[in-house]
């Protein structure tokens, strides 16, 4: 790849990264396997930009690439040792979360989170992070009349969890 | 909790995984991508080699085939062989195409479709190799030659012969079950995942997912 190219694309991850973090948070919650995971997010976007055209905002097609290969990884952490990935050692840090105080909140939004399908979370990931129906639809590969019935679901699910929660502590 | 204001919340835990996060950006430009190795190329093994074997095996065939033109039997156990490396060859092609066309700049749904379908592939050549158990008469009257080159067909006696037609025929019902039996959308026999070689929960849980999918798209 081009020097420029390296580059631009080294400032469009700086600028996202945020976005990369958040769907490695949600598919993944060993920090080592998220340092990984992060590392081959990168590689994938790095060794995607020659082929993107910009026909969709760049934050759709980086979240298409973190989702896919978040997803693969998903499926197959069992035999996530076989992963080689020739990228130095200290490229990403993650420091562990646990040791941070959170939000009651946050941690039944995260905890709600992991309990979904797969594809289910990418939907919910997109959405919190402010995207509208099209972009979701653009990232995920479904009708935008579909985003639209899965998120007012996912969100009455999320509600009654909530609520269900809340009546426990009563 | 109030779920106008989840975003806001959402916007902490980004603000809280950025503190957390370091991304050397030095390092990142040193990158060498074109040397990195894709997790998809360990895939690429299986549908390689499986190519490399069946092109060599249907040469042999062919040349076995055309050299005992004359002798009806042995021109005839070459080319079914051949017909079955054929199978194999082309089989071994679509995987190879469908692990070279992921593409991850794809929507969600089509590359983790497309994945799916590459781990499933394996089922193809498995479909193959059952409806080869009725030609394995013809396969021992094929290796004996090539091997030993022992002509079967002429030193076996008459009865022999029509047993092991015979033979065939009760091994062509046992692969039209078994044939059955490897559904394109369920592996849970024991005895596919045994054939698979410890594959089969791989390749079960690639066609749960495809399933998964085709739930996932239907509008609701």
């Amino acid at each position: 790849m081009k020097t420029n190219k390296t580059e631009e694309i080294v400032q469009i991850i700086e600028q996202n990264k945020g976005l990369i973090y958040k769907v490695v948070n949600a598919y993944c919650s060993d920090v080592h396997e998220q340092e990984d995971l992060t590392q081959e997010i990168i590689l994938q976007i790095i060794k995607a930009y020659e082929k993107f055209d910009y026909k969709v905002k760049v934050t759709t097609w980086m979240y298409r690439i973190a989702l896919n290969v978040s997803i693969s990884q998903y499926r197959k952490i069992k035999s996530r040792q076989k992963y080689i990935l020739p990228m130095p050692e200290n490229l990403v840090k993650v420091a562990d979360d646990s040791v941070c105080e959170e939000n009651e909140e946050l941690v039944q939004l995260k905890a709600f989170i992991q309990e979904l399908p797969p594809l289910n979370r990418a939907i919910l990931i997109m959405f919190l992070d402010g995207n509208n129906h099209t972009e979701i639809s653009e990232a995920v590969g479904i009708s935008v009349s579909n985003v639209g019935t899965k998120i007012s679901r996912i969100k009455q699910q999320l509600k009654k969890k909530f609520n269900q929660q809340k009546n426990e502590l009563r | 909790m109030n779920l106008d204001n989840i975003q806001e919340l959402w916007k902490q835990h980004e603000a809280s995984l950025e503190a957390n996060r370091m991304l050397n950006l030095s390092l990142l430009k040193e990158v060498k991508i074109d040397k990195a190795k894709s997790t998809l190329s360990n895939l690429l093994f299986v549908p390689v080699s499986t190519l490399v074997f069946f092109i060599f095996a249907l040469s042999y065939c062919l040349y076995f085939s055309f050299n005992n033109w004359g002798i009806w039997y042995f021109a005839a156990t070459g080319l079914c062989l051949a017909v079955f490396s054929t199978l194999f060859i082309w089989s071994s092609m679509n995987q190879l195409k469908l692990i070279l066309e992921v593409d991850y700049n794809a929507s969600v749904v089509k590359l983790q479709r497309d994945i799916s379908q590459v781990k499933s592939a394996i089922l193809t050549n498995l479909r193959i190799a059952v409806w080869m158990i009725p030609f394995s008469p013809l396969m021992m009257i094929f290796f004996s030659k090539v091997l030993f080159n022992f002509d079967m067909v002429n030193a076996l006696s008459t009865n022999m012969l029509y047993m092991y037609a015979v033979m065939s025929l009760l091994l062509l019902v046992v692969a039209f079950f078994a044939s059955k039996s490897i559904a394109k959308d369920k592996v849970s026999s024991k005895w596919v995942n045994w054939l698979l070689q410890g594959s089969g929960s791989q390749v079960d849980e690639a066609l749960g997912f495809i399933n998964q999918i085709q739930e996932f798209e239907k509008e609701e």
